[in-house]
């Protein structure tokens, strides 16, 4: 079976291509900003697709775990990062009773930065992807656009160079949140 | 309440993003999600971008605040001086 990964650092480099930092006479289109922002925000979404199975499965090969990792939604992340922000605060609100009791049994929330840096990441560059690809009002700047950019580098980074306790609950629950799908 | 979010926009401050105009409006997200969109219009950067934890901080003050008001959670874009003119309000 022919077997072309999606790899997190190639989209980064597609994503700087289309929004460069230095682009020469003239600025890149609006919708090149916009495809920038969509490709960056895939960039950290199979960052973070790609340790999850990694995770959950350490033994099994590269065949089957990108097999496995489709099986991930947008939205099981996105749960997943909104509870950790809800838990520590950086988002309004609570996570649900149940899960707070998990993640903080004596009621003080412990989350490292980095692993926060992950969840918040996420959760912003998903809403800024949702607005290049469907809202035509919105807005992508180029100082904004590069900030998205580096936004996604930074989050990439610590996704493949995550190792706390922290991280692994974030990985781990965002595996408990994934179906098994029929292909 | 969105005037409310304004105007904490405008009293926040910052080494480096110092804001001058700030538009939020209540709108829906795909997924029928309410959100509050916060435009605002800041210093260009000294660099090719604002630092992202600064933004990060922004964006959560902003949060918090929305919270406080009553209001949905809180998406934010930034607007340079230099590209004012893209956005309607702003180029007026």
């Amino acid at each position: 079976m022919a077997h072309y990964p999606i790899e997190a650092d190639k989209l980064l480099a597609a994503a700087s291509l289309l929004v460069p930092a230095s682009p020469g006479r003239g600025r890149p289109s609006y919708t090149a900003h916009r495809r920038g922002v969509s490709t960056a925000y895939y960039a950290v979404f199979h960052a973070i697709t790609e340790r999850v199975v990694r995770q959950a499965f350490p033994n099994a090969d590269s065949l089957f775990r990108d097999g496995v990792r489709r099986w991930i939604s947008h939205t099981d992340v996105k749960t997943v990062a909104t509870w950790l922000g809800k838990l520590v605060g950086t988002l309004p609100g609570g996570p649900p009773p149940h899960i707070a009791a998990l993640l903080a049994p004596t009621g003080v929330p412990s989350v490292d930065a980095d692993t926060l840096a992950i969840a918040d990441g996420f959760l912003e560059l998903h809403e800024k992807r949702e607005q290049a690809d469907y809202d035509h009002q919105a807005v992508f700047t180029r100082p904004d656009t590069l900030g998205l950019l580096e936004l996604a580098r930074q989050t990439v980074a610590a996704v493949e160079a995550a190792e706390s306790d922290e991280s692994g609950l974030l990985f781990g629950l965002i595996a408990m949140q994934a179906r098994v799908q029929p292909r | 309440m969105t005037h409310m979010l304004e105007q904490f926009a405008l009293t926040y401050r910052d080494d480096e993003i110092e804001v001058h105009r700030a538009i939020a409006a209540l709108d829906e997200r795909r997924d029928g999600e309410p959100v509050t969109r916060v435009t605002l219009l800041v210093t260009d950067p000294t660099a090719e971008t604002w630092d992202v934890g600064r933004v990060r901080d922004l964006r959560h003050a902003l949060g918090h605040r929305a919270a406080e008001l009553g209001l949905p959670p809180v998406s934010l874009t930034l607007v340079p001086e230099s590209e004012a003119q893209v956005v309607e309000a702003f180029a007026q």
